[in-house]
């Protein structure tokens, strides 16, 4: 065996009665890796992902899991062995954080102490202080850090496979990427089999060790987000993911070439988010959005560092310096390269002044880097 | 004035005792009512094409009018407390029943897949998350129901259940309006004061992380 099985199916069919939404499929989901399973919608792929846990049964054919066909396990308990976040996050409103998380470990028997002892890690896990966040309730928290929470509740009994139906969708595109960095970093120190439906290709190639590409209940193809760029299995796939994206060479001209995303916060946000987003990336200033996404300017370290001191639960929109410049997507490199000398970070906006990224000094060095890079390898 | 103090020092004892009935009248009601309603608005949740029916026959009895409700029990169970806990319960059931119903349909289908995604069975996802969150809707009922009930029960008093119905009917008899005063003030300051514990419990019981929702 080269590779250890998590999840296989064999022959699987399923009938909505309106139609078979799969037909003698077959797959194997390898453990330990972060797979995304993508594709048109009504390919079946939300079936798929609830098939696992037996919120969906096949008409005909088996699924195993771990090596045991789940037809004969009984489902709840399947369930509580194995993690499920859903994209509406579904955070129980009536329960503190410490509860919703400790809600698996309950429903299988775990004590008070336990509970307490897993919740304390796994806040520690996805960066949120334990002492402040446990007796939260889920609306004092924005979606990013909800969503946060309900990533945490789906690992709280440690399984070893964990479902995700579209959970970042949902979120503002800056929580977004946040996110999906948190989940690649996590796996990479957890290692659980994680399986990911989403309808965002930019977000299914970013993340997966492994890309599912399902057309009409089918498999078009099965390949490392690398591979499936580089030898598409058909035409079908080079129009899924969209032409652009197989490209040719661009020329890295602009500002929109170097920039980066993820150095952004929303002006409501605590500036103790702010903090620990900078801490995160290493990096000096953010980019304050506001309710739209609109750029309102930028806050520091040494200003956020200050405040909080004084008041920790101040709204990073309390002191944005708005006097700040910024680019467009088109502004070309030369002049990027004159501003970035005095200023920290330089939003990059659209022409509604809507933030579509950032260019710091160590992304302009990041990008000068894989320019000679590429320069060395085509001379 | 004095006229109105003797009559009152005279009827106090009256006025508590017949207080007391009124009370014990419309808590047993209300109580039986509860444990109808409540458990049937439950199992409708889950068994939605009864729920119309049942909701329907319910809501029937809803249109009667209270003072021929009350005359019909007569040839069935006779006259006394009994047929008046029976006519008070009947009209009790509904808010409760439609509170229940309404309060557990509405929480979001997302929690529910949650649970279920996370292995919670029916019963626990009753217990740990429906009736938690259509908790406040129940109570609402509740206090619907709680109020609705002292008020009628004043006509308790036509098939000899007594209650401060008795009183006002006197007063109506010897056309006297402090012995009128004396049943209704008690039965206004009864419907005040249970709607506002009742407030006040289901502020206490709902759970902080709801609280924020309630507008009442």
């Amino acid at each position: 065996m080269a590779e250890a099985v998590a999840v296989e199916f064999r022959n699987v069919s399923k009938d909505y009665g309106s139609g078979k939404v799969l037909r003698d499929f077959n797959l194997t989901v390898p453990k330990g890796q972060i797979v995304t399973i993508i594709g048109p919608s009504g390919c079946g792929k939300t079936t798929l992902l609830k098939m696992i846990n037996r919120l969906e049964e096949p008409s005909e054919g088996k699924v195993l899991v771990e090596g045991r066909d789940i037809g004969s396990v009984d489902a709840v308990s399947l369930r509580r062995d194995i993690g499920y976040v859903i994209q509406q996050i579904g955070l129980f409103p009536h329960m503190t954080i410490e509860e919703n998380i400790g809600i698996v470990p309950r429903l299988k028997g775990a004590g008070k102490g336990e509970r307490r002892e897993q919740v304390t890690k796994l806040l520690q896990l996805i960066g949120l202080s334990p002492e402040q966040y446990r007796k939260r309730y889920p609306h004092e928290l924005s979606g990013g850090q909800q969503q946060r929470i309900g990533v945490a509740r789906a690992l709280a009994s440690d399984p070893s496979i964990i479902l995700m139906d579209e959970p970042f969708s949902a979120l503002d595109p800056i929580s977004r990427v946040q996110l999906q960095k948190e989940l690649i970093n996590l796996n990479q120190r957890l290692h659980k089999t994680i399986v990911f439906v989403t309808h965002d290709i930019d977000e299914a190639l970013k993340i997966a060790d492994r890309v599912i590409l399902l057309s009409e209940g089918e498999v078009v193809q099965s390949s490392t987000p690398a591979e499936l760029l580089a030898h598409p299995a058909n035409e079908f796939v080079v129009e899924f993911l969209g032409p652009e994206r197989f490209p040719k060479d661009l020329a890295p001209g602009t500002a929109h070439h170097i920039m980066i995303d993820g150095l952004s916060i929303d002006h409501q946000a605590p500036i103790e988010e702010a903090l620990e987003l900078l801490r995160a990336n290493s990096a000096e200033a953010l980019a304050v959005t506001g309710t739209w996404g609109e750029l309102l300017g930028i806050v520091g370290i040494e200003e956020i560092s200050q405040h909080l001191l004084h008041d920790s639960t101040l709204k990073v929109g309390a002191i944005v310096q708005s006097d700040t410049s910024s680019l467009l997507a088109h502004t070309p490199l030369s002049e990027v390269f004159e501003q970035i000398r005095n200023h920290r970070i330089l939003p990059v906006v659209d022409d509604s002044n809507r933030l579509i990224g950032t260019v710091t000094r160590s992304s302009v060095i990041e990008a000068l880097g894989r320019h000679l890079h590429r320069e060395e390898h085509s001379a | 004035m004095n006229h109105v103090w003797d009559t009152l020092a005279a009827d106090w004892p009256m006025i508590l005792s017949k207080t007391g009935e009124h009370m014990y009248l419309s808590l047993i009601s209300v109580l039986i009512a509860g444990f109808i309603a409540v458990p049937l608005g439950i199992f409708l949740t889950s068994h939605k094409r009864m729920a119309n029916t049942i909701i329907t026959v319910v809501s029937a009895i809803q249109t009667i009018p209270s003072l021929a409700l009350f005359g019909f029990m007569i040839p069935l169970v006779g006259i006394g407390t009994t047929p008046a806990i029976i006519a008070l319960t009947l009209y009790a059931v509904l808010p409760m029943l439609q509170n229940t119903y309404v309060g557990i349909n509405g929480v979001q289908p997302s929690l529910l897949e949650a649970g279920t995604g996370m292995g919670m069975t029916k019963w626990q996802m009753m217990s740990m998350v429906q009736l938690p969150i259509a908790r406040s809707v129940i109570m609402a009922g509740v206090r619907l129901v709680a109020v609705q009930t002292i008020s009628l029960a004043t006509i308790a008093t036509y098939i000899a259940a007594g209650g401060l119905g008795d009183i006002i009917t006197r007063g109506i008899a010897m056309i006297n309006t402090v012995t009128i005063m004396e049943g209704a003030i008690p039965v206004s300051l009864l419907v005040i004061s249970v709607n506002f514990i009742l407030l006040l419990l289901n502020r206490a019981l709902t759970p902080k992380g709801l609280r924020h929702l309630n507008k009442f």
